[in-house]
């Protein structure tokens, strides 16, 4: 019996990973998808360096024809992640924030105040919907950044290959949904394909209240709430409920 | 010379422009809990109160005013319009009274932010009596809410309920009037206009169960304005959050409309969910509850195995016999 993965391609197979030194077997079946646009990177030159909020970003940067000059410049990354991508990546010189966009623009100011940079130019690259605006925060430290549309996420608008015949065929035995928009996704492309009484199986492993929230409209009876908004509960949580069901 | 990234990238979706605009219906308690979201946001972020507008938009709710909403029936009465206003890209957000929005939104809205609840049970108001068990036999009590009116009957039988429609001011004004003998207010409406003193006694939700969410405010907005979303998260209250949505699933359930009676209450403590729900006949002389408790992730699958248990008690005839 499988899980299903409804994350985008790369993330899930961080969390299918994870899963599989649980002794859990998953499906890696994306409901949003990232789509690169390398071609989006501008000239670089006339930058200081590079702002990275996600991995995705780094993908796109040195997917792009400025890749060679991009590792020469000093990059700024939101956490460890972003950072591991950028190194990963054989750039030079990585400045690594503590997690939060919020909190990037602090890190930028401090680099700018021990290098005695003045004020920088800097290249954002950016989803195409970004949580937090940055160009504010560093305006007030003199710091111009330039954002840049690098990737966006999709949702798809039909089941993924091999879903519909693996809930046909009784094969999965829950199913991760990490985000609302992933869940009304779901819900929407299960009632098109009629497959509620085969959905109606499955665990529905929600990240938080607001992923269930998302659900209502399939009402699936089997539903699990991780206790706290992130991977490592939603693994505990899987673990958990996988005992339970005997299933997974 | 570098270009600029906005002439060779496609658009970006600015993160939000200033003033965030609330959306909000207009009544003193609406208002209310709108200006909470945004003080509450305004502490969170260290933002001016420039930063935020207040649009008001009339709603189907608002404006009948003449007859029981059980009576003009449909869902989303009190918040159909500012779901509009928020896919129209008028508004940033909308608050919302948890009890008044419907079990399945709109495509492309969510409800990203539940406030932590305030409280959930039920205020009784009366010049003539201290409670609802010593008002005199055959007694007037005034409610619009069709949950109320069945439980009332169910309590004292000998009452005669009568509707209640408007705001809390209009409601009190009614009961000083003599409309009726007493009303039933909702505790929270009562707390959060600085009105509770109005209130002659607190019904303990042992006895009267509250309506599923009652209490709770949502913020309901755009799933990929990511931006908004971000902005609203420091005022989520995930406990909160688990017990409406857990109530909200119950609902979904019963297919409960506002032509049937239905009370819900999930309670979290030490991990542990408790749920109780109860469906009755408008008139009070059939009731079916449910009570049960799990752990806590299991929220939602609990309180929908509640609904179901109830419509086995009460058969498949019960609520079709309410239903439009």
């Amino acid at each position: 019996m499988t899980l299903w993965l409804t994350r985008p391609r790369d993330d899930a197979e961080a969390m299918a990973q994870a899963l599989c030194a649980r002794g859990h077997a998953s499906l890696v079946a994306p409901l949003s998808e990232i789509t690169l646009h390398p071609d989006a990177v501008p000239d670089l030159a006339g930058f200081a360096g590079l702002v990275f909020t996600s991995r995705r970003g780094v993908d796109a940067v040195f997917a792009s024809a400025q890749a060679d000059h991009a590792r020469q410049m000093v990059c700024f990354a939101v956490g460890p992640a972003t950072a591991q991508a950028l190194r990963d990546a054989q750039v030079a010189r990585v400045i690594e924030g503590a997690g939060r966009a919020r909190d990037l623009p602090a890190a930028i100011q401090a680099y700018a105040r021990a290098e005695h940079t003045g004020p920088l130019r800097l290249f954002y690259a950016a989803a195409r919907v970004i949580s937090t605006d940055l160009a504010p925060t560093l305006a007030q430290h003199g710091h111009e950044l330039l954002r840049g549309t690098l990737y966006e996420t999709v949702g798809v608008r039909r089941l993924p290959d091999g879903v519909a015949r693996a809930l046909h065929g009784g094969e999965l035995c829950g199913v991760i949904l990490m985000a609302p928009s992933a869940a009304q996704t779901y819900a929407t492309l299960i009632d098109d394909a009629r497959l509620r009484r085969e959905a109606h199986q499955l665990t529905h492993y929600c990240l938080s209240a607001q992923v269930a929230e998302a659900l209502q409209a399939l009402s699936p009876p089997k539903l699990e709430v991780a206790a706290a908004p992130n991977a490592q509960e939603m693994l505990a949580l899987i673990g958990q409920g996988a005992k339970t069901d005997g299933r997974c | 010379m570098a270009q600029t990234p906005s002439a060779q990238t496609p658009a970006a979706r600015t993160p939000f422009s200033l003033p965030v605009r609330i959306g909000t219906r207009g009544s003193p308690l609406a208002l209310a809990q709108a200006h909470q979201v945004r003080d509450m946001l305004m502490r969170a972020h260290g933002m001016p109160e420039d930063a935020f507008s207040i649009v008001v938009r009339t709603t189907s709710g608002d404006a009948i005013q003449d007859r029981p909403l059980s009576e003009v029936g449909g869902k989303g009465l009190f918040t159909k319009e500012l779901e509009e206003g928020l896919l129209a890209d008028d508004i940033d957000l909308a608050v919302h009274s948890m009890k008044d929005v419907a079990t399945v939104l709109p495509d492309g809205l969510g409800l990203h932010a539940i406030l932590a609840r305030e409280d959930v049970r039920d205020a009784f108001l009366s010049p003539h009596a201290a409670t609802l068990e010593a008002l005199p036999q055959g007694a007037v009590v005034g409610t619009s809410s069709l949950r109320r009116q069945a439980q009332v009957l169910r309590a004292r039988p000998d009452l005669s309920v009568v509707m209640f429609r408007g705001n809390v001011q209009t409601r009190l004004r009614k009961l000083d009037e003599g409309v009726a003998d007493a009303t039933l207010l909702a505790c929270a409406g009562l707390k959060r206009m600085d009105m509770l003193h109005h209130a002659t006694s607190i019904i303990e939700t042992e006895t009267m169960l509250p309506a599923v969410a009652q209490g709770a405010i949502g913020i309901e907005t755009q799933n990929d304005n990511a931006a908004i979303i971000d902005l609203i998260q420091p005022l989520n209250d995930q406990v909160t959050a688990l017990c409406v949505t857990a109530e909200r699933a119950f609902l979904r359930v019963l297919d409960g409309s506002c032509r049937t009676p239905i009370a819900g209450l999930a309670t979290l403590t030490d991990g542990r969910l408790s749920f109780r729900g109860e469906i009755l006949s408008p008139d009070g002389r059939h009731a079916f509850a449910d009570a049960r408790e799990g752990p806590a992730a299991q929220a939602v699958s609990l309180a929908q195995a509640s609904a179901h248990a109830l419509l086995d008690q009460a058969g498949p005839d019960f609520l079709a016999a309410f239903a439009p």
